[in-house]
Parts: C-alpha cells; sequence; structure tokens
C-alpha cells in the first residue's frame, strides 16, 4: 500500500492535466472523470490522513519535506510541502470546493467542445494552487504564484473565439504581472535581508532578538539617514502586497476581476470566488510575521482592505449582470479578509475565508444555473424565477443570507468575526474609518445583494424562453455547498478547531481567535445591518414604494462615480493611451532613428560601402592575387628582420 | 662538410624559383608544377634542419623527415585534385589560362 | 666529395627549376621537373635522409610526373596558345626582394646552428619508429586526407551529362 502524502496531492492533478492535455483529451468522459478522481483522491488523503494529525496535534503542528531544487554558491533553492494548520485548512477549502465545482462542470460544460480542455486546465490550475498553499518557500511560491496566472488565463479566456473574453483573459494575465513585479521585488528583499527564503528559517530570524533594530543601511554618518531592519522589512512587506492585491484583486490591481467573469461560470465559482483569488489572503496569513512588527505595515493592510471592501461594495450597488455583481462582491469580501489581516486576526480572515469560499463559490454555482436557464447575464431581463427554478432560487437565497451575516449562518460568525474585530481601536491608534466603514460596507452589502434577489428570483417575468431547472449534476454539488455555508459556524468550526489551523510562521503576539458570542447584542446588530440593506432593496425593487430612477437622479453625481466603476478602468485607458502610448512613440522613435537608423542600417550602409571600395580593386587575377600574397610575406619578413 | 646555410640557401632559391613561376606563367598546369617545386623546396630546408636537430638524450629523432613524408603525401593529394580541377576547367571553359577565370570576385 | 656532390646536384636542381619555368611547351616543363626533382633527391641523399630520397623519387618522379604528363596530353594544348614566362617589372621587384630577405632571413642565422650534425638521422627503422608510434595519428589523418582526395578527383572528373 502506497503511504499517500502531501506530494501526491500536489502532483497528481500535474498527472492528470498532462495526461488531458496531451492524450486524453479525446475522450470527454475520461478527462473529466480522471480530473475529478485526483480531486477527490486529494481531498481524501487531506481529510482522512492529514486532518487528523493537525486535530490531535494542535497548533505549532507541522509536516516538513523538500528536495533541493538547485544551488548557485551558497544559495540553495528548494521544493518542498510543508503541512501545517494553515495549509491543511486552505486544502480542504481548495480541494473541497474544487472538487465540487469539477462535478457541477460536468452538467454546466456539457455540450462544450472544449469540454476535455477545460477539464484540462482545471487541473493544471489545481495543481498551481495547490503548490502555493503547500509551498515552503518564497521562490516556490512565486513559481506556482506565475503557475496559477497562467491556469488563469487560459480559462477566462476559455472561449477564446470571442474577443471579449481572450481580451479579460489578456487584462488578468497583465494586470497580475503589474503585482508581480513588486511581489518579487518584495521577495528578494526579504531574501537579502534574512538569507533564506524559507518561511520558517525567516520567521525565525526575524523572530530573533535585536535582529528589527539592527541598522541595515546607513547614510551619512551617525546623524544621516539610517533605515532598520523593521524599515526594511515593511518596504519589502509592502511590494509583497503588491503581489496580494494583484491576485487578490484588491484596490487598485482589482480591475481585472470583474473583467475575469467572462470566463465560464465554474470558473468565475472556483478560480474567482473561492480558491484563487483567496491565494493572497492565504498569503499574507503566512507571511504575517513579516508585517507584525510594523505598525505602519499593519496599517496599510488594514486601510488597502478597508478600502477596497467599500469602493467594490459601492460599485455593486449599480451593476445590472449577475456574474459582475457577484464579483464585485468578492472584492469586497477579499477586503473585509485583508482589513481583518491587518487588524492583527489572522485566524478570523481565514475563517471568513473558508466560509466565503462555501458561499461565494455557492452564489456563482447558483448564477450559472440560472444563466444556464435564461441565457442572459442580465438581471433586468430575469425575475420571478422562483418558481420556475425552485432547488437554485432557494440555496441561492441561503448563500445570500449567509453573505448578508445572517445568524446562524456561517457568515454571521465570520463576517460579524471582522466587525468585531473593527470595534476595537487598532495598534496605531483609533481610526474612524475602520470603525465605521465596514458597518457601513455590511449595510452596502445586504442591499445589492438584495437587489439582485428581488430582480432576479421575484417581481414580475422578464425573461424569454421557457427556463427550467438544471441537471443533479449541477444543482446536486450547491445542495452540498448549501449545507456547508448553513453548518460551518461554530458546529463545524469550533474554537479549538480555529485555533488548530494555525500557521507555524504564526509570529509572536498574533492576536487569538474568539469566537463572538450569539448573544442578543449581536445578533441585534447584525439583523440590523441586514434590515437596512435589506429593507432598502425591499422598498426599491420589490414593492417600489421608492423609485429607483428617482435615486439615481437625486444622487447624479455620487451615482455616475460608483456606475462607471470610480472612473478606474477609464483612469487606466487613459494612462495607456496617453502616457504609455507616447512613451512608446518615444521608444519606437529612438528604435527607428538610433537602433535601425544608425546603428543597424549604419553598419550595414558601411560595410556595404567599405566592400564596394575593395571590390574595385578585386581583379580575379590569381597571378594578381600571388603578387600581393608574396608583397604581404615579405613585408612580414622585413618587419622582423 | 657543408654547413647547414647552404642548404638553406638552395632551398630558398628553389622556393623563390616557384614563386616566380606562379606570378609569370599563365598556364594553369605550369603555376601548379610551380606550387610542387615551392613545396619541394621547403622539403629541403627541413631535411636539413633534421639533420642538425639536437635532442637530450643523444638518440637522433626524425621529426624533420616525418614532417618532409607527410608534405609529399598531401603534395601528392593536392596534386591529383588540382590537376581534375584543371581538366575540368578545360572542359567547360575551354581555357588553361588562369587570367581568363576571373570569376572569383564580386 | 660531399661538397662537390652538393654543388652538382644543387646547381642542377636550379637550372632544371629555371626550365621548368621558362619553357614554352608543358611537356619540357614536366622533364625538367623531374630532373629538378631526381637532383633534390641527390640532395636529400647527402642530408642522409635515405628513405625520403627513395620517396621523393617514386611519388614526385614517378606518380605525380606522370599525372602531369597524363593531363597535359588528355587536354592537348594547340600550339598557338603556349608562352613562356610573363615578365613584368613588379613581379620581379616582389620576387628579388623576397630572396634577399630570405638571404638575410638566413644570414641571421649567424651559426646559431653550431651542433655536430647527426648521421644516423635518416635511418629508415628510426623513421618508421616516429611515424608509427608518436606520430601515429597524424599518418592515420594523412591517410584520411588521401582518401578524400580520390573520392573528390572522381566526383570532379565525373562529366556533367553522368552526375
Amino acid at each position: 500500500m502506497f503511504d499517500f502524502g502531501p506530494w501526491h496531492i500536489l502532483f497528481l492533478p500535474l498527472v492528470s492535466a498532462a495526461l488531458i492535455l496531451f492524450g486524453l483529451h479525446r475522450s470527454k468522459a475520461v478527462s473529466a472523470g480522471l480530473a475529478i478522481g485526483v480531486v477527490w483522491v486529494g481531498f481524501a488523503i487531506c481529510a482522512f490522513k492529514l486532518l487528523p494529525q493537525v486535530m490531535e496535534n494542535g497548533a505549532g503542528w507541522f509536516a516538513h519535506d523538500a528536495v533541493t531544487w538547485m544551488r548557485a554558491g551558497d544559495i540553495t533553492f528548494s521544493y518542498g510541502t510543508l503541512v501545517d494548520g494553515l495549509s491543511t485548512i486552505m486544502m480542504l477549502v481548495v480541494l473541497g470546493v474544487g472538487g465540487l465545482i469539477h462535478i457541477y462542470a460536468v452538467g454546466y460544460m456539457k455540450g462544450d467542445p472544449g469540454f476535455a480542455r477545460f477539464f484540462g486546465c482545471l487541473s493544471l490550475f489545481m495543481f498551481s494552487m495547490l503548490g502555493i498553499v503547500l509551498a515552503d518557500n518564497f521562490f516556490q511560491i512565486f513559481i506556482h504564484w506565475e503557475l496559477v496566472g497562467v491556469s488563469s488565463y487560459l480559462l477566462i479566456g476559455f472561449y477564446y473565439k470571442k474577443p471579449s473574453a481572450s481580451a479579460a483573459g489578456n487584462k488578468a494575465f497583465l494586470t497580475n504581472r503589474v503585482g508581480d513585479f513588486g511581489f518579487m521585488i518584495g521577495i528578494l528583499m526579504l531574501f537579502y535581508a534574512t538569507g533564506t527564503a524559507n518561511f520558517r528559517e525567516m520567521a525565525a530570524v526575524v523572530n530573533q532578538g535585536g535582529f528589527l533594530d539592527t541598522v541595515r543601511f546607513q547614510v551619512g554618518g551617525a546623524h544621516g539617514w539610517t533605515m532598520t531592519n523593521e524599515h526594511f522589512l515593511w518596504v519589502a512587506g509592502a511590494l509583497t502586497l503588491m503581489g496580494v492585491m494583484g491576485k487578490s484583486a484588491q484596490f487598485p490591481l482589482h480591475v481585472w476581476l470583474p473583467d475575469a467573469m467572462e470566463g465560464p461560470t465554474p470558473v468565475s465559482a472556483l478560480i474567482h470566488a473561492a480558491t484563487m483569488v483567496a491565494a493572497g489572503v492565504f498569503l499574507l496569513a503566512r507571511i504575517f510575521f513579516i508585517y507584525l512588527p510594523s505598525e505602519t505595515a499593519m496599517s496599510i493592510v488594514a486601510h488597502l482592505g478597508m478600502f477596497t471592501a467599500f469602493f467594490a461594495a459601492t460599485i455593486a450597488t449599480t451593476q445590472f449582470d449577475i456574474k459582475r455583481i457577484l464579483a464585485f462582491s468578492t472584492l469586497s469580501q477579499l477586503g473585509y479578509m485583508v482589513m481583518a489581516i491587518g487588524l492583527n486576526g489572522t485566524d478570523v480572515a481565514m475563517y471568513h475565508l473558508t466560509t466565503h469560499a462555501f458561499f461565494k463559490a455557492l452564489l456563482f454555482l447558483g448564477a450559472g444555473s440560472v444563466i444556464h436557464a435564461v441565457h442572459t447575464n442580465d438581471i433586468r431581463e430575469m425575475g420571478a424565477l422562483f418558481k420556475k427554478l425552485p432547488i437554485t432560487s432557494t440555496v441561492f437565497l441561503i448563500g445570500t443570507l449567509a453573505l448578508c451575516g445572517v445568524p446562524p449562518l456561517s457568515g454571521f460568525w465570520s463576517k460579524d468575526g471582522i466587525l468585531h474585530l473593527t470595534q476595537h481601536p487598532p495598534v496605531w491608534g483609533d481610526d474612524v474609518f475602520i470603525r465605521w466603514l465596514p458597518t457601513i460596507t455590511a449595510v452596502l452589502t445586504s442591499y445589492y445583494m438584495f437587489r439582485l434577489v428581488f430582480l432576479t428570483f421575484f417581481g414580475k417575468p422578464r425573461y424569454h424562453g421557457h427556463p427550467h431547472e438544471s441537471s443533479p449534476s449541477m444543482w446536486a454539488p450547491m445542495v452540498v455547498l448549501c449545507v456547508f455555508a448553513i453548518i460551518s459556524g461554530p458546529v463545524l468550526f469550533t474554537q479549538e478547531v480555529i485555533d488548530g489551523f494555525r500557521s507555524v510562521t504564526r509570529p509572536l503576539g498574533a492576536g487569538d481567535f474568539e469566537h463572538i458570542h450569539g448573544d442578543a447584542h449581536t445578533i441585534l446588530h447584525s439583523l440590523l445591518i441586514f434590515g437596512v440593506g435589506a429593507g432598502a432593496a425591499f422598498a426599491a425593487f420589490s414593492r417600489r414604494w421608492v423609485d429607483p430612477e428617482v435615486v439615481k437622479r437625486a444622487l447624479g453625481p455620487v451615482h455616475r462615480l460608483f456606475d462607471n466603476r470610480w472612473y478606474i478602468d477609464d483612469f487606466y485607458a487613459w494612462i495607456v493611451e496617453h502616457v504609455q502610448q507616447n512613451f512608446a512613440r518615444l521608444c519606437d522613435l529612438f528604435d527607428r532613428v538610433v537602433v535601425i537608423g544608425i546603428l543597424v542600417n549604419g553598419s550595414a550602409w558601411t560595410t556595404r560601402a567599405v566592400g564596394a571600395l575593395a571590390a574595385r580593386y578585386q581583379s580575379g587575377q590569381v597571378r594578381t592575387y600571388a603578387l600581393l600574397f608574396v608583397a604581404g610575406v615579405a613585408a612580414l619578413l622585413a618587419l622582423n628582420l | 662538410m657543408i654547413p647547414l646555410e647552404h642548404y638553406l640557401y638552395l632551398s630558398g632559391m628553389l622556393f623563390t624559383l616557384g614563386l616566380c613561376g606562379v606570378m609569370m606563367r599563365r598556364n594553369v598546369i605550369l603555376v601548379l608544377m610551380s606550387v610542387e617545386i615551392m613545396l619541394n623546396a621547403a622539403n629541403v630546408a627541413l631535411v636539413a634542419f633534421n639533420k642538425h636537430l639536437v635532442v637530450a638524450g643523444g638518440t637522433p629523432e626524425p621529426h624533420g623527415q616525418v614532417f618532409v613524408f607527410f608534405t609529399i603525401a598531401v603534395a601528392a593529394a593536392e596534386a591529383a585534385v588540382a590537376l581534375v580541377i584543371a581538366m575540368a576547367l578545360f572542359r567547360r571553359l575551354d581555357t588553361v589560362n588562369v587570367d581568363d577565370v576571373a570569376n572569383l570576385r564580386w | 666529395m660531399e661538397g662537390l656532390l652538393f654543388y652538382v646536384f644543387g646547381g642542377l636542381a636550379i637550372l632544371a627549376t629555371l626550365l621548368t619555368i621558362s619553357a614554352k611547351n608543358p611537356v619540357y616543363s614536366a622533364i625538367f621537373m623531374v630532373i629538378s626533382f631526381g637532383a633534390t633527391a641527390g640532395i636529400f641523399v647527402l642530408l642522409d635522409a635515405y628513405l625520403i630520397a627513395t620517396v621523393e623519387v617514386l611519388v614526385y618522379a614517378g606518380a605525380i610526373m606522370v599525372l602531369f604528363l597524363f593531363v597535359i596530353m588528355l587536354i592537348n594544348l594547340r600550339s598557338g596558345e603556349q608562352e613562356g614566362l610573363r615578365w613584368s617589372p613588379l613581379v620581379i621587384v616582389a620576387a628579388g626582394t623576397f630572396l634577399v630577405l630570405l638571404g638575410r632571413a638566413v644570414g641571421d642565422l649567424g651559426g646559431a646552428v653550431t651542433s655536430k650534425p647527426n648521421d644516423l638521422v635518416g635511418s629508415p627503422g628510426l623513421l618508421a619508429e616516429s611515424l608509427f608510434t608518436r606520430y601515429v595519428v597524424p599518418f592515420e589523418a594523412v591517410s584520411m586526407l588521401l582518401l578524400a582526395a580520390i573520392l573528390g578527383t572522381v566526383v570532379l572528373s565525373r562529366r556533367k551529362e553522368q552526375a
């Protein structure tokens, strides 16, 4: 009997991807079966082998295995697997949610000519993602960071004949490149400062007494400018955060995620809601030891998350594409997670990541089911679908309630845990934005989600054709996810369980998780938030007590700001069109005049001119050549005598 | 007892005569003959040097003669190929005059 | 005796070479060339290089000369095209300078070589031993060269229509 371990979890999907893409794609059934099989085998290994070990040994337990990848001088690059509480919970999410979405995709992608290719790409994605989760060092995580980007690109541009889809794939890839540039510089700086890329060794170095106060750079004598390791780390941390901004779609690198909804819906659910975009949050939890020592770094992280959460929620209130609303909602929730990390709440951030993976994947799958039924993404062309799609509607509603934090659904425990965190003054002092903006965002969340629900499932029918409930392979995973979205409160994730799911690199002084108490005060607080948001949506979109158009006109420029996504995309377009294009023209001019004109053509022209001159003295007469040859030898002889 | 220098003078004179042949004859066969004479002149110098080769152990070493041996072999190969080229030239262009063959230029 | 023979052979070689390069008829040139090579073989004997002298006669005077004669016969030059040396002042100057410089180079040796000549150097056994031990790789390389020359000759001598 084989001794299955993390290596199998990691590499079985790669084997599956290779087999499917290089040969098995002829048979759709075999491809899908293989891709689904390896995910569930991985899940079984994780759930029945690694999980009991984590549960038994508690926080601080880990299993590490690494092979040397290459050596360059004193630097050793290794490739390994690091299994601890953090990576186990992340693997369970990735494999569990991923496995369900794989099954859903069988029904959703039925009849698509790229069916087998889709499953091959999904397997490639699973391998890349698991590599991030299991990575034991920065270089490995960077490699898989890029691999995830590639598989995401392949899957967003899956309908590559559609221009908007391939453009969205390019946008996602290029935006991520911007973030990865900073990420790589951050990694190199950290590597330079600590002398290692391994997470555990790096954490040990950082936690060493005196390391943070050691001077790293000093410019200009005793009264000059000095930079201690603490400053150095926060600069490196801020650069590393750029990678997180790209992958977890935080402001200002969020622009790719809404467009990424061009991909098939299972992809949106798996990659752009549940797993890949959570990689940034996972990374922050893994390398939290870099941020914790510096208040500046912590406040950057917290404010970044806070702003993204609010900003995305405002945009979500104005959109009409069902998947885009969910995409902006995802942005907003990721913002919550990032903010929680900045507020010294890695545990609650990971907890919210887990519950969010359940209910957001559920919402996306529900949206996919709706799109499958009515063949449009526009919620203005839906309405009254509750009767036609009873199962989808019910689970979608439960997912919505979970997202809005209605007790006792999972979202209540995790999201209100984060809101609870915001009510304590952070380390950098009292902060009015941190205190209130997340709560306002929560109200907005309820509003835009119920706007979506009322317009899609209730009211008057505005759809065309005859929508009908989707196949069991599509609704069964949704029901399973729905069950998890309900029970992943304190029933499934008790205090002890969450304490167990911690990173081994967890720094000293990191805040412990504490389940919010389900007392009347907290529940009322949560229901109030929900009630205001959902009530507004009810008034505007169900009962029409308030005409949305009137509100729209009343808000005027604010609405236009939200509707145009705060003009961020237009701003980038302007930069590309004016700044970048003009710079490119300058480069082009330089290339044409200096490089091509002077260097390339110039040297060619010189060579030709010299050759033409010399050719006039070429007679082709062998005897003349012999004479010149003799003269040359004679000259040499004369020189040497 | 003839000194080494005399052999070298002889070799130089033969070589220069070959050189004159290459430069002053237009018949390709004569040019080839002159080249052979030049090679042979070099052989004379090599053998003469070999005779005066100083060796450490006292046992004579025939390095120069080995060289001449190789030179003769190479010269024979060269003569065969070159003469065939001369014949091909004659067949194609109906001439053996090297001045008529001035195609080797741009 | 040795001195006399040297001047006889040397003078013969120079004279025959001069006639070779100046003869109008290529057939005469070939015959004078053989005489020149024969005289050189004599010089080799004076230098105790007996094997080389034999090879010289066999290869140059035998094989190569026959080759030249064959080609001359095959080409069968018309008498009108026969001509001797084409004098040109430039060539004379170049060749003269070259000869003078060569002579000065030899003169500059200035008796640098003072060792006594070695009489044993030309023994065929010694040459053979050297050839098959120290020079065995170049020896084999030369055999490859000869093979290549054979192939090249065959390819080049084929007529167009046969190719």
